[in-house]
């Protein structure tokens, strides 16, 4: 026997088939159209999926309510009319059923026959297939505008060396279009032999170390002409954790640089700029101070000259005129030198050295003996920190200050300057210098003040100065890079606290 | 005749005046010659009978500076020995060190009073010869903002 006779064989066939098979005879209306079906037919699987119910001779919309509504029944009955094989898929959601399905449905004399196939998962992946592409495209497009829109050169290469991805900058920078440009190595896009291979060694060092690698490289740009390029190659990792492309970005930094060279070339000038016009002003000041004594010094000889010759002949207040000019020329001495310390403090980088200040205390007390012995006065210090510095000008410091004390003393009261000092452990190691006296104190809120060239506190003729030894003071312990500040009660005395780091930097103070 | 010759080169007229002014009054046996610049100082020099007993030069001249006057005077054998007092309106080390080392024995500052002119000229004049030195030593301690001495080389 054939073995399509075989009855056996079909009905396992039939009845072994993963999708639902129903065979259907045409149902006519009362104008002789095909409007339903009466199934003859079920195969396993199709009884399965209603239920094991007495099926035959039913109505297959009966069977299956929703078929009106999805359209099937319609499509069914196209089939049955026209002879035409239909293949179609639809969703179908009804008595417990919740899938997607492909029907096909051919005729055969006037009987229907319909495969039906669950398709769900198939048509779910599809779909979820379909969604992420949708997205993926929208992200290329979002990616494509980041990258295409940037100056910056976006790229990217396989493990063959090869470009898969080049932004439109880099295209614009090679002058050629995508199709020319992707899926070429280096040397085909226009670098040089030395240029493809330092990069291509790059990319082995990042497939191996699977670290990013930055670098600097000069070459000629399609348009602008050589520049400077500062890029970035960093490795794409696969889901193993391996190297599976190198993506790079390449910043043009030509014109940063050059004007990086530019500042530094101009910071130099005018470096050498104020460096020469500080060495005209410390000539200046020697040349001015020296002329300028000279008138004054005459005034004064031949004032006292005066003085001698009308000597006995001069009344009370012409004697008292000669003593005020006397007083005015010492005054006018004592101002050329006070400008001309302050304008030299500037001078000449000083090569610091390690200065004891004990020494250097002891070394004014020495010089100022003589006005100490005049109003009695005594300078108290003792274990002050031995620092880096410039020792002529740690010296002028502590020498103004405690000649201040002694000059700004309070009437009849011997001057007491003491001197005290503790470590303080910062990023840097500073000393702060305590130095207190008992004189005349001064009002507090002049404290900022007090350093200002040619500020004077009290009245001119009352205590000698040229108003410039603090802010020489002030001057001097900045180029220690340190600070001074100064507090005062009035008819209490006064107080300086100096800060000075306790060492300097090698280039000098 | 037998006056002794001391030589001032100062361009500084007012100063000049003083100066022989000041010799005169201490010391009638002095007699006092003055040069505006170091040029005419030599010039001088060379035209006297007696050689100058102290030569004073004044730093910042025209035509030739008290430098190069010392320098002159010092080649010249005949003057090698004279001794010079450099003077100037102020005090630098770099002064003092280029008088020592071209040969001045001592480096004056200008005094302000014509007392003290007077009264280290008299000790100076006074003095010329082997206790010149030590005179001048001897003023710098009484007078160390105007009198420096010079060290030998």
């Amino acid at each position: 026997m054939e073995l399509t006779e075989n009855k056996d064989l079909f009905q396992t066939v039939f009845n072994s088939s993963s999708s639902g098979i129903a065979v259907m005879q045409f149902m006519y209306n009362d104008i002789g159209k095909v409007e339903d079906f009466s199934v003859l037919l079920f195969n396993t699987f199709a009884l399965n999926a209603v239920g094991n119910i007495d099926y035959k001779g039913k109505r297959y919309s009966e069977l299956f309510p929703m078929v009106k509504e999805t359209g099937i029944l319609e499509k069914f009955i196209e089939v049955a009319e026209t002879g035409i094989t239909t293949k179609f898929e639809r969703w179908y959601e009804g008595e417990g059923m919740k899938s997607w399905y492909r029907f096909n449905a051919v005729k055969q004399d006037h009987l229907l026959v319909i495969t039906t196939e669950d398709i769900t998962e198939s048509k779910q992946s599809e779909i979820a297939l379909k969604k992420s592409l949708e997205y993926a495209e929208k992200q290329k497009r979002l990616y494509d505008s980041i990258t295409n829109n940037t100056p910056d050169l976006v790229y990217v290469f396989n493990l063959n060396y090869r470009f898969t991805y080049a932004n439109q900058a880099l295209l614009t920078m090679w002058g050629k279009s995508a199709e020319n440009a992707i899926g070429l190595g280096l040397r085909e896009n226009g670098y040089e032999e030395w240029h493809a291979r330092m990069h291509e060694q790059e990319i082995d060092e990042i497939v191996a170390s699977k670290k990013t690698i930055r670098g600097t490289v000069s070459f000629p740009h399609a348009e602008l002409g050589s520049r400077v390029y500062d890029y970035i190659l960093a490795p794409v990792l696969n889901e193993n954790g391996d190297v599976e492309a190198i993506a790079g970005t390449t910043r043009d930094i030509t014109e940063s640089k050059r004007a990086a060279e530019i500042l530094e070339s101009l910071v130099a000038e005018r470096t050498k700029e104020l460096q020469r016009s500080n060495e005209d002003l410390q000539q200046f000041a020697h040349v001015a101070s020296h002329d300028l004594k000279e008138p004054v010094r005459k005034i004064k000889t031949f004032t006292s000259r005066l003085e001698d010759q009308l000597k006995g002949n001069l009344d009370e207040s012409a004697a008292r005129f000669i003593e005020r000019i006397h007083v005015a020329t010492d005054r006018m001495f004592t101002m050329i030198d006070g400008v001309l310390a302050y304008s030299t403090i500037n001078e000449g980088m000083q090569k610091p050295e390690w200065v004891n200040l004990n020494e250097v205390i002891k070394n004014i007390e020495t010089d100022l003996e003589v006005s100490l012995q005049k109003t009695d006065g005594r300078i108290f210090y003792a274990n002050l920190p031995e620092l880096e510095g410039a020792p002529v000008l740690l010296y002028q410091l502590f020498y103004n200050l405690i000649n201040n004390s002694i000059k700004f003393a309070k009437n009849n009261l011997p001057p007491q300057i003491t001197i005290s000092s503790e470590i303080k452990q910062n990023e840097t190691n500073f000393a702060r210098i305590t130095l207190t006296d008992n004189g005349i104190g001064f009002n507090p809120d002049y404290a900022g003040r007090i350093f200002e060239t040619f500020t004077r506190l009290n009245p001119k003729d009352k205590y000698e100065g040229t108003g410039l030894g603090l802010s020489l003071c002030k001057k001097i312990v900045e180029r220690h890079g340190g600070s001074i500040i100064a507090n005062g009660v009035p008819g209490e005395g006064t107080t300086f606290i100096i800060t000075l780091p306790l060492q300097q930097k090698e280039t000098g103070i | 005749m037998n006056k002794k010759v001391i030589l001032l080169a100062d361009d500084d007229l007012d100063d000049t005046e003083m100066f022989c002014e000041a010799l005169e009054d201490i010391n009638q046996n002095s007699v006092c010659k003055c040069a505006e610049n170091g040029m005419e100082a030599l010039r001088i020099i060379n035209g006297l009978d007696t050689k100058p007993e102290l030569i004073f030069l004044d730093l910042n001249m025209p035509v030739m500076n008290g430098w190069d006057c010392l320098k002159e005077l010092k080649k010249d054998k005949q003057y090698q020995d004279i001794p010079v007092i450099m003077i100037s309106t102020s005090s630098h080390k770099k002064d003092m060190d280029t008088a020592s080392a071209l040969g001045a024995i001592c480096y004056f500052v200008k005094p302000n009073s014509f007392k003290d002119l007077k009264f280290v000229l008299q000790s100076i004049t006074s003095n010329l010869g082997n206790g010149l030195k030590d005179t001048i030593l001897n003023l710098q301690v009484s007078n160390p903002e105007h009198i420096f001495a010079c060290t030998e080389n």
